[in-house]
């Protein structure tokens, strides 16, 4: 019996030895990939991509449905075209960086090797990930499923990255950019609150302006409504409206939970 | 030769005797020449011949007439264009301000290329 416990106790420790190093090679590793992202739910998507990453730092050219180059480089995000880049107020986070966030922060819930490579599974607030990850610490495929919503990321090519940042930069004519893309602090604050969010033009009257419908963390809707003039929105019986006046704009808070709208109160207030 | 009696003579007031040789000569000459004028008078070409000369005048005459309809043809067809067909109404119903559609084509872009916080 105490053999038997013993065994098992090494085959435990041997597999969570194995875990953390396959693991500690993914976060660290370096690489070059192509890739196809796919999302299947209410509204559909598909990128097709070019990645470089560093442990830190990425450089993504996405080269379908739009030519667009988006970078990270020290915690900062810049986006657009050879020689038309510019700052990006917001984070952008492809399906592999939601992985690693969750990852670091909830842990892995479940473990498997298949073959030669492993499959991890991280339960999240953000949605279920499974991911497989070779041996070498290479990703294969990331998948998430959130609210009916699954975003599949697969790998076509995945090889070890030798260059360095710079030069990918380089190749790309990414500078640090000069200029930052206008969008409202408190856009900014607020899609900070949300795990995802839809953006459309409406019409108010003779304005045309913009609506944001995110998922709030906790589960709730939040809707805002950007106009470049004061419009009048009109809201249901159980939400609650916020206005906001800018300097050349106009921002209208919709929130069905009251709790959820002092919280934006209390977070653009802090920032002021 | 006598006029009077080679008019008389084919009007048949007097017979051949009492015309003198110069004037049988004239009218041996003239049956000659009615004769040759009746043959080409009746000459009736063949099918052919006349398929091959009324093609030479028509193929003319029909290309100007597929000239005339090509222009009515688009004559009217700018006529419809430009008078009938209910024009688009190019200025759009509602401008749209130059912030709005900043902040909405930066969302769009980031919501495309990232998927999710």
């Amino acid at each position: 019996m105490r053999r038997t416990l013993f065994l098992v106790a090494v085959v435990l420790v041997t597999s969570f030895v194995l875990a953390q190093s396959f693991v500690e090679l993914y976060l660290n590793a370096s690489y070059f990939g192509r890739r196809i992202v796919v999302e299947k739910g209410p509204t559909k998507k598909s990128r097709i991509e070019m990645v470089y990453r560093w442990p830190n730092d990425k450089i993504v050219h996405v080269l379908d449905p739009v030519f667009l180059v988006w970078a990270r480089r020290s915690g900062l995000f810049i986006m657009g075209q050879p020689n038309n880049y510019r700052n990006s107020p917001l984070e952008i986070l492809d399906l592999e960086d939601l992985f690693i966030k969750q990852l670091r922060e909830q842990g892995i819930t479940k473990l498997e090797k298949i073959d030669k490579k492993y499959k991890v599974m991280v339960e999240s607030p953000s949605g279920l990930f499974t991911a497989f990850i070779t041996e070498d610490g290479l990703p294969e495929k990331i998948v998430r499923v959130f609210n009916n919503v699954t975003t599949e990321l697969v790998y076509e090519h995945v090889e070890v990255l030798k260059e360095s940042f710079e030069e990918v930069a380089q190749r790309y004519g990414i500078k640090s950019a000069e200029e930052t893309v206008n969008l409202p602090n408190e856009i900014k604050l607020i899609l900070s609150m949300v795990n995802w969010y839809t953006v459309s033009r409406l019409k108010i009257g003779d304005e045309q302006v913009v609506m944001i419908i995110a998922n709030h963390k906790s589960g709730s809707v939040i809707k805002m409504v950007f106009s470049s003039k004061d419009v009048t929105v009109n809201i249901e019986q159980n939400e609650q409206l916020l206005r906001i006046k800018g300097k050349d704009y106009y921002l209208y808070v919709i929130a069905q939970d009251q709790a959820i709208l002092e919280q934006v109160k209390s977070l653009l207030s802090k920032e002021r | 030769m006598s006029e009077d009696k080679f008019n008389g003579f084919l009007d048949g007031e007097f017979g051949e005797e009492v015309l003198d040789e110069t004037t049988k000569n004239d009218v041996k000459l003239y049956f000659e020449a009615l004769k040759v004028f009746r043959m080409r008078y009746d000459y009736k070409p063949s099918a052919k011949l006349e398929e091959k000369i009324m093609h030479r005048f028509m193929k003319p005459r029909r290309i100007l007439w597929e000239i005339a309809t090509g222009v009515a043809v688009v004559a009217a067809a700018f006529y419809i264009t430009f008078n009938l067909v209910p024009r688009r109404n190019v200025e759009p119903a509602v401008q749209e301000s130059k912030v709005v559609s900043e902040v909405f084509d930066y969302l769009s872009l980031v919501k495309l290329v990232g998927d999710g916080f």
